[in-house]
């Protein structure tokens, strides 16, 4: 009964709507699952819940053994969930080395009196976080552009900068939201080489949003299907391709037409 | 280039600087040491004040209530018994503050330590809220520090203020704090501490979601300005030697309003010119308040005309300058090496 991570018939009420209705998802260690379904189906709150911007109104949230329904979302960042956002959250005026210390701040062991007096230990301190962010940022292939402003990126290196601060963070769970959004399809192709890297090396489990079908078909291994609110369909790539509800949600109809 | 000679030329620079504060304490007139006084003074609130509202991008308007709070508790700290006793002459001093008397030097560190426990207390309703909302909060709390200081007549002697303090702030004390705030607020914006702070201030629900603990950073910067703040406070109460609610007015957090947004939010660098500009520039200003004959014209003084200036220079900026004199730069040994290298190779100033 102790997965990894689950959500147990989860709500959450906005006013009299209900953007999630019992919402229940397990991911087990190194899974790639992903999550899909038309606007508005209530995916981006699953994350806000997941990772504690929003509470929900009913349900429970369980990571490796723990209730973290209404853990703030720093803490929740500590324990190993870290995310990127849907419209691109970078630190726009800090540059892309910075981008990734920052993921590094709760590693922080000396004070902020050593940091204003200077101490040789709040040095080092500094030292080991800037090598380990030009580590992840190499991995990402991003170290050339370090002393760049992330708002002068372009929009594909932009998402993969959002990617690689998150991993920064040294998560064992990684939510990625609409990661392939607004790319062409040879970045799409060089995100999913550079997911299936990562998930590689580090282990890390991913739980996916993507509105492009061909690249959730091809690198998840499960897939969970959400319509205004409810999930309706989980399974393999090839049985949410077929799967009746899912091709309903989609393209609308009765439901009653064989397919 | 190497710390070390970033090192001997920092060295070199403060001994400039405290070579330049000897000559003028020595040869210079009473008017000019006064004015390097309240330059120092500025810089410090100005480097203070641009933690919160520049790095951290909280729009706080409330020091005049630390300035106050750290002008009231450094002076009733550094007062004999016997002085206070000729102050209060409405209503008696409550008992422990009119028996203390302690040295200079140990009333500006209470006077910080106060402020920054004000804040502290303060930053919890405070960091609830952000935006336009904080700005209200925080000017709110200015407002009632004053009134308060104004209507707790047995501790700050209400309306009647406190007068004749010792004048120990010199240009030592002065310029000491403000080279030490600028260096230790300096350290703490280039730390990861400034980072986090900087993060929070691009983009809160990011920094959050990458670990950042938001309200314990905001906290922190908002106390280390309020403790700055309150020390400089002590240092202005011991400059001005009579304090009383009015000189801690809306209009105090106003000007170092302007010096930072003049300098350019989120710079030290451009929040000590903005601080040296405003002061000397006031001083330079006051002409325009005098009589003048211009031919057949005769402007009689218009007291309040500089602040008017200063509000107009304060428009221009926000219309057409907004990112200060130095924008969200710092100017740094490496920064100026840059620049005149590119200047010897190519010719182009800038």
């Amino acid at each position: 009964m102790s997965s990894f991570f689950s959500m147990r018939r989860v709500t959450r009420e906005f006013g009299g709507l209900k953007a999630v209705t019992d919402f229940s998802l397990s991911i087990e260690k190194g899974e790639l699952i992903g999550l899909i379904g038309p606007n508005g189906a209530g995916k981006t709150t699953v994350f806000n819940m997941i990772t504690g911007r929003i509470r929900p109104t009913t349900g429970d949230i369980i990571w490796k053994g723990k209730n973290i329904t209404r853990l703030q979302p720093h803490l929740i960042t500590h324990g190993g969930i870290a995310r990127t956002f849907q419209n691109i959250k970078l630190f726009d005026d800090m540059n892309v080395l910075e981008n990734v210390m920052v993921s590094f701040h709760s590693s922080m062991r000396s004070s902020f009196l050593s940091a204003m007096i200077g101490l040789p230990r709040h040095r080092r301190e500094e030292n080991r976080i800037r090598e380990q962010s030009i580590a992840h940022l190499e991995e990402a292939g991003l170290a050339p552009l370090s002393s760049e402003k992330a708002q002068n990126l372009p929009y594909g290196i932009q998402r993969k900068l959002e990617i690689t601060r998150a991993l920064a963070t040294e998560p064992e769970l990684l939510l990625l939201d609409e990661p392939a959004a607004g790319m062409n399809p040879m970045e799409k192709i060089e995100l999913a080489a550079f997911l299936a890297r990562v998930r590689q090396s580090h282990g890390i489990s991913i739980l996916l949003i993507e509105h492009d079908m061909r690249f959730v078909m091809g690198i998840c291994e499960r897939i969970k299907v959400m319509d205004y609110g409810l999930s309706i369909a989980e399974g393999t790539p090839e049985e949410i391709r077929n799967h009746p509800d899912v091709i309903r949600a989609y393209l609308g109809g009765s439901g009653d037409t064989p397919d | 280039m190497s710390a070390k000679s970033k090192l001997i030329l920092n060295i070199a620079l403060l001994s400039a600087l405290f070579g330049l504060l000897y000559l003028f304490n020595r040869y210079g007139s009473g008017y000019q040491i006064r004015i390097l006084n309240n330059i120092a003074i500025f810089i410090t609130l100005a480097v203070s004040y641009n933690l919160v509202n520049g790095v951290c991008g909280l729009l706080h308007l409330g020091p005049n209530g630390f300035i106050a709070i750290g002008a009231y508790t450094s002076a009733l700290l550094s007062m004999t018994p016997a002085e206070k006793e000729l102050n209060f002459i409405l209503t008696y001093l409550i008992w422990p503050l009119s028996v203390i008397h302690v040295p200079f030097f140990v009333s500006l560190l209470a006077a910080g330590a106060v402020a920054a426990l004000f804040a502290f207390f303060i930053s919890f309703p405070v960091l609830r809220v952000r935006g336009d909302y904080l700005a209200i909060v925080t000017f709110g709390f200015g407002e009632v520090v004053r009134v308060l200081c104004n209507a707790g007549q047995s501790v700050t002697n209400g309306p009647l203020g406190l007068k004749g303090l010792y004048p120990y702030t010199n240009l030592w004390w002065s310029w000491g704090v403000a080279v030490l705030a600028v260096i230790v607020i300096q350290r703490l914006i280039n730390s990861n501490y400034g980072l986090a702070m900087k993060a929070i201030r691009e983009d809160e629900t990011a920094a959050m979601a990458m670990g950042v603990d938001a309200s314990r950073r905001l906290m922190l910067a908002f106390m280390v300005s309020a403790f700055f703040s309150g020390v400089a406070g002590g240092l202005l109460a011991h400059l001005i030697t009579t304090i009383s609610p009015g000189v801690f007015t809306f209009v105090l957090t106003f000007n170092l309003l302007i010096m930072i947004v003049v300098g350019g939010l989120g710079s030290s660098t451009g929040a000590i010119i903005g601080a040296v500009l405003f002061t000397w520039g006031g001083e330079a200003l006051r002409v325009v308040e005098q009589p003048m004959d211009i031919g057949i014209f005769t402007i009689p003084g218009i007291p309040g005309m500089r602040m008017v200036i200063f509000s107009f220079v304060l428009m221009l900026v926000i219309l057409f300058a907004r990112n200060g004199i130095m924008g969200r730069q710092e100017l740094s040994w490496d920064l100026l090496v840059s620049k005149f290298t590119r200047f010897t190779r190519t010719g182009t100033p800038l």
